[in-house]
């Protein structure tokens, strides 16, 4: 880490404060109110913002942004599990078995070529506007970013490796145990922050299709009522869960793959 | 040989399966997912299909003929003026940014915390702001786009070699040369290879947005089918916007393998949609 200089703080909090105060001020400008989107009722002020975030999560409406923030992440975590678990499993089988790759991994690439965002309108109309559309989606999300990683992970294996420890007399499932299966899981445990993301990224897309929970449901119930406030809310709480997640999968990544040369040097 | 004909047979018997299981009686009663009014089928899809290729009146529910151009068209045009816009402007802002060391300073926490923030969030904020429009799908893809190439293109921009900048400046070069022979092209390449990526993230912003709030284009057809249950309609819809993302998508692979023939990979900025 660099140690900065008193000018970069100096200019950090400078544009903090200018940033909070221009949009505490600007929109309570009438001619910008009257021309522009500096509107209260399209970008609230930041006062509101807060007033209002603190009646949501610990003063009179508490338990409102915690139910749906809930939600979603419940849907985001058990989708990621049965994701990552799924494309894990599928990349390790698809490495292993030449049939089963030519079979299958030509369907895989195809699916994975359509941004997975864009099918959360047929997951909603198969499996309804409930919790299960935002598992699915996620799982369905999750799947691909794990399944490539895991793939490459046991197709990255040195040929020398898996032939020594046949010379030494592993069997095929001791070498399946001991190498295969932990080389991969290194590489499957590096695209879990990724993957992660990506998961929030497809429940909250998923929400927007009339959820009647989650934080994509307060979302779109906001923009539809026109509720600058409460939408600056909820995308505040996702943001700080969003990074969150992404922040403790990392730390997670790091603890279970200190062994790598990767994480050695830091 | 034998390979492509089990894909073949794979295909077949998926297609099979979703046309024929649907019409076994009773299998709706315990498994609701197949019937067709939910999946549709694949005759019936095919069909619509030969139908808005041939017909000139409105038979349709959602979808008329020459509709589907219409809006494929709306959906089509809003991502490459997003791409054009966010490439370029994520371009030039990494690159001043990354030559400028005290702006970036001051700017790393502000970026770093934009960069966690989902942006397809923000979808339902600029639609308020913007309305459902041409000009709030390009800021809506232009949103997510800028992001990614900015990321990309500020990584690289840091990643350039002092040694290299060192050399050049004892071998003469002025400021100016420097920037044009050096700086640019080597951000360049950090920029042209995150435009598959980038490419992906318009069709998402666009088509999201369409999602949310469109009057107009793919996304807001599949949502309409959706809301009218019209099975057949949306999944004409999505195939054709699956087709177009798959096209622009490898377009843009294309693009990035032409310009950057000379090097070898360099994606290393974070991104997502």
């Amino acid at each position: 880490m660099r140690r900065h200089s008193t000018l970069v703080h100096a200019g950090r909090l400078l544009v903090l404060v200018v940033l909070l105060a221009a949009w505490e001020t600007l929109p309570r400008v009438p001619v910008l109110r009257a021309r522009t989107f500096l509107d209260p009722n399209f970008v609230s002020l930041p006062s509101l913002v807060a007033a209002r975030l603190w009646q949501t999560t610990f003063g009179s409406k508490a338990g409102y942004l915690w139910v749906h923030a809930g939600a979603s992440l419940g849907a985001a975590l058990v989708g990621f599990v049965c994701g990552a678990a799924a494309g894990f499993v599928m990349g390790l089988a698809l490495a292993q078995s030449t049939v089963a790759r030519g079979l299958l991994k030509p369907f895989i690439d195809a699916f994975s070529a359509v941004p997975p965002i864009l099918l959360v309108p047929l997951i909603t109309l198969v499996f309804g506007l409930g919790t299960t559309s935002k598992i699915a989606t996620s799982v369905y999300i999750v799947f691909f970013v794990v399944f490539y990683n895991s793939y490459k992970g046991a197709s990255a294996l040195p040929e020398s490796m898996t032939s020594s420890c046949r010379l030494l007399g592993g069997s095929r499932w001791d070498i399946m145990k001991t190498v295969i299966v932990p080389s991969s899981a290194a590489w499957a445990f590096a695209a879990f922050p990724t993957a992660i993301g990506y998961a929030l990224i497809g429940v909250v897309v998923a929400e927007f299709f009339g959820s009647p929970t989650g934080l994509g449901s307060i979302i779109i119930t906001s923009m539809n009522t026109g509720s600058a406030t409460d939408l600056m809310v909820s995308i505040l709480a996702l943001a700080v869960m969003g990074s969150g997640l992404v922040g403790l999968a990392r730390l997670a990544e790091q603890r279970l793959l200190h062994w790598r040369p990767e994480y050695r040097a830091a | 040989m034998a390979l492509v004909a089990s894909r073949l047979a794979l295909v077949a018997v998926v297609l099979a399966i979703w046309q024929w299981v649907p019409q076994i009686p009773g299998i709706t009663r315990w498994a609701p997912i197949f019937d067709p009014f939910f999946i549709s089928s694949p005759a019936r899809i095919a069909a619509k299909f030969w139908e808005l290729a041939t017909t000139t009146g409105d038979q349709g529910a959602v979808l008329k003929s020459g509709n589907l151009f219409v809006q494929l068209w709306a959906t089509l045009w809003a991502t490459l003026l997003g791409f054009v816009v966010g490439v370029t402007s994520g371009f030039l802002a990494g690159l001043v940014l990354s030559q400028t060391r005290t702006l970036a300073d001051i700017l790393n926490p502000y970026l770093v915390a934009v960069n966690a923030l989902p942006r397809v969030a923000l979808v339902p904020l600029i639609i308020m702001i913007f309305g459902t429009g041409l000009g709030a799908k390009v800021v809506l893809a232009w949103l997510i786009v800028f992001f990614i190439v900015f990321f990309n293109t500020y990584a690289g921009g840091r990643a350039l070699e002092p040694s290299l900048v060192d050399s050049c400046r004892i071998l003469g070069a002025s400021r100016r040369q420097l920037l044009r022979t050096v700086v640019v092209p080597h951000v360049a390449g950090w920029t042209f290879a995150i435009l598959p990526l980038a490419m992906s993230a318009s069709i998402i912003g666009v088509v999201v947005g369409e999602f949310v709030g469109g009057a107009q284009g793919l996304g807001y057809i599949i949502t309409v089918a959706l809301g009218q249950l019209e099975a057949t309609d949306l999944f004409v819809a999505l195939l054709t916007l699956c087709v177009v993302a798959v096209v622009l998508i490898g377009l843009a692979t294309r693009l990035e393998k032409r310009l950057l023939h000379w090097r070898p990979e360099h994606v290393g900025g974070a991104g997502q949609a």
